[in-house]
């Protein structure tokens, strides 16, 4: 069996990050994003992964490389040269993906768990044309709202709707049949505004919901919130995962080889990449440290993203979604409030109201 | 009312106008304004040990009666034995201006009438360096009626401003708050009268103001400026207050190094860096790691965690900060606790004010008896 990850572009959303490496393989919970989705695809047992991609493959090409060799699956890459929604890169990727068996198709953005082989078990019962997973949000205005039945026959499907119409989404899994893909026209189109809804009326789209834990990390605000429904995830499913390092609150992933001092609090919620050197009284909290952080005695840090290889000072506090790209420099006694550091940046004075520094 | 000296030959008499004004609030909900530590200690002690070191022994206090709490004859009573000076108060009902204080406090000033010695006035609003004896010996070589302290200001349009004569030290123009530029030397607040002052002021119980008292004493040729080379701050709000810390611990700098930290107040520990000037109070509790300083005041039995950061920052007593807490530019009231990795600037914490751990505090003023454990980020006052 096949798979399509829409991969999709530059993730502008996620910079100053992707400033640095493509959306997909920006590290979430000190795992490659996009290995989420290739894992779950892997022990379901597909063969074949098609990458739906709107730049050059070549940046993704070690990883793609390193992923092959070692789950022994292929993966190949369709690129496209302008941007084709959510159904586009669908058709678009068809001689790619060459397949008469039904197909996976997964979201790249999301951070969730992958019910893939109940997926397919309902596929196979209702014998329609696509089952989609859906989960439960408390936002669903700005998705896919999808209304339907006990059986999972979807009654109604709208994109953002502006009225209330329930809090089932489209979680962005789904397996397609081979004929879903001839709806779909050439060019830019959106499987949520044109195929679905058609579908829905027609009876061709079952949707099943899905209780697990589920988050869009389009941003640097997702990420951050992704994670902490994530470490949950894994406090329930296997804590070993979770570090049990005495400075440690709640629930924290900490890399082997990240060092930490005295007097830390470390957490809730904080990823710790390889690398990291947590100086003496540092305080961390629903923060994410990218490999090869240094955080210097007594700062704090919370609800931030500190990019890889850069260096907190001493004294510094820095919260309120503040994300530091690849190696920036923060001196000694600053405050950096919401602050966006594009890479290689040295902040010398306090940020003290959001801003993006060029 | 209070105890007698027997004046000694040359003692001389200072009046202190303390007045209504009430500027260092939040802090003054607690204690007067004579009795807020500036520096580790009083504002009165301030001004009395000045005034000793220059001769006097007998102190009048103007005072406004709102302005009075109940124990103050005992707080005066504990100055006067301590410092061996006699104090006395003159208490008004009503606002008198800048000047009418002082005509108000005539009969206590000059033993009613006996004594034609000349005697110190001094604002309490204003902290300086205090170069009273210079003064004084200034005062006592011209033939005027007063001699008025003057220092070079920035922005004199708001004062006093005053032309002196180079030489002799006479002081040709004084024009109150000018609008067109007259010069940089304006009226500092601290006097030197003789008696013949009170002829010159309106009525007791009226309002009156010393700058129009002066404007017009300088133009009969009978008034006098002494330029103060030290440093000046008239306070107006808690924020001056801070501002004069630092010239403050400079001069202490200069004058009795030694009584700086680390070589005075409690032990800091080899892990801690003291930068530039701190003052510690012996009875404080200094923890390692820690970076104090410049211009930090420690008050008495005050206790730093670990990893503290303080700078440009004054802790009253009792005060106690948790380890890897920063205070920025900031004034910590008595007894607060302010928890760790808290982050204050640019605040004034009254006193009992308790700041949860990793809570920030920017241009925030709190009340006393406050808890704060959500950060604050624009300036606002938590009443």
């Amino acid at each position: 069996m096949k798979a399509l990850i829409l991969v999709g572009g530059f993730g502008t959303r996620l910079r100053p990050l992707t400033l640095s490496k493509p959306k997909p393989l920006v590290e979430f919970g000190n795992k490659v994003a996009l290995l989420y989705q290739i894992e779950a695809l892997v022990e379901f047992g597909v063969t074949e992964i098609v990458l739906a991609i709107a730049y050059p493959p070549n940046v993704m090409e070690d990883f793609i490389l390193d992923v092959q060799k070692k789950h022994n699956i292929k993966i190949v890459c369709s690129q496209e040269s302008e941007p084709l929604g959510t159904a586009g890169p669908i058709v678009y990727a068809k001689d790619v993906l060459r397949t008469n068996d039904p197909f996976f198709v997964i979201n790249s953005d999301i951070s969730s768990t992958f019910p893939l082989k109940e997926l397919m078990a309902f596929h196979k019962q209702h014998k329609r044309e696509a089952s989609l997973v859906v989960t439960k949000v408390e936002e669903p205005s700005k998705y896919g709202v999808v209304v339907f039945e006990p059986d999972g026959k979807v009654v109604r499907f709208i994109n953002k709707p502006k009225q209330y119409a329930g809090n089932y989404i489209n979680a962005g899994i789904y397996i397609l049949e081979p004929s879903v893909v001839e709806r779909i026209p050439a060019g830019p189109s959106s499987m949520e505004k044109e195929i679905f809804p058609v579908m829905a009326q027609e009876g061709q789209l079952y949707c099943m919901p899905h209780a697990g834990y589920w988050l869009d990390i389009r941003t640097p605000k997702n990420h951050l919130l992704g994670m902490g429904k994530y470490v949950k995830h894994l406090r329930e499913t296997n804590p070993a995962a979770l570090s049990t390092h005495p400075a440690v609150v709640g629930d924290v992933i900490m890399d082997s080889s990240a060092t930490i001092g005295k007097e830390c609090v470390i957490g809730p919620d904080v990823v710790i990449g390889p690398d990291c050197v947590i100086e003496d009284g540092v305080h961390l909290e629903r923060a994410t440290l990218m490999q090869g952080c240094v955080i210097r005695k007594h700062s704090f840090v919370s609800d931030s993203i500190i990019g890889w290889r850069s260096t907190v000072g001493q004294w510094v506090r820095v919260e309120n979604v503040t994300v530091l790209g690849e190696d920036v420099k923060l001196v000694d006694e600053i405050y950096v409030n919401g602050g966006l550091v594009l890479p290689h940046k040295v902040i010398t004075s306090s940020v003290s109201e959001p801003k993006i520094i060029m | 009312r209070g105890q007698h000296h027997h004046p000694t030959p040359k003692a001389m008499k200072a009046v202190i106008l303390i007045g209504g004004l009430d500027i260092l609030r939040p802090l003054t909900l607690s204690l007067p304004q004579p009795l807020i530590e500036f520096c580790n200690k009083t504002l009165l002690m301030h001004q009395l040990e000045a005034l000793k070191a220059a001769g006097v022994n007998d102190v009048v206090l103007c005072v406004h009666e709102k302005n009075l709490p109940k124990s103050w004859n005992d707080v005066i009573t504990k100055y006067e034995m301590d410092l061996g000076l006699r104090m006395q108060c003159s208490i008004e009902k009503s606002s008198l201006g800048t000047a009418g204080p002082l005509k108000l406090a005539e009969s206590l000033i000059t033993n009613d009438g006996s004594s034609q010695e000349p005697f110190f006035v001094l604002n309490g609003d204003v902290l300086c360096s205090f170069p009273l004896r210079d003064m004084l010996h200034v005062h006592v070589q011209h033939k005027g009626c007063g001699t008025v302290m003057t220092t070079w200001n920035d922005e004199p349009s708001k004062y006093g401003v005053v032309v002196g004569n180079d030489k002799s030290g006479r002081i040709e123009h004084f024009v109150n708050r000018p609008e067109t530029f007259v010069s940089n030397l304006i009226n500092a607040g601290l006097y030197i009268f003789d008696p013949s002052i009170f002829s010159r002021l309106p009525s007791a119980g009226e309002k009156a103001s010393m700058n129009e008292v002066l404007s017009q004493l300088a133009t009969e040729e009978n008034l006098y400026h002494f330029e103060s080379k030290g440093y000046w701050v008239k306070m107006t709000d808690v924020r001056t207050f801070l501002s004069a810390v630092g010239p403050q611990l400079e001069m202490t700098r200069l004058l009795h190094g030694a009584d700086l930290a680390p070589h005075s107040g409690a032990p800091v520990p080899p892990t801690t860096m003291i930068v530039g000037n701190v003052l510690i109070d012996q009875t404080a509790v200094i923890g390692d790691d820690c970076k104090l300083g410049p211009d930090v005041v420690i008050g008495p039995k005050c206790v730093l965690g670990n990893g503290v950061r303080l700078e440009s920052t004054t802790v009253m007593s009792g005060v106690q900060v948790d380890a890897h807490a920063v205070i920025h530019d900031s004034v910590i009231g008595w007894n607060s606790h302010v928890g760790s990795w808290a982050w204050v600037t640019s605040s004034v914490l009254a006193e009992d004010v308790a700041v949860k751990l990793g809570t920030l505090l920017n241009g925030v003023t709190v009340l006393p008896h406050k808890e704060l454990s959500v950060s604050v980020r624009e300036p606002r006052i938590i009443i």
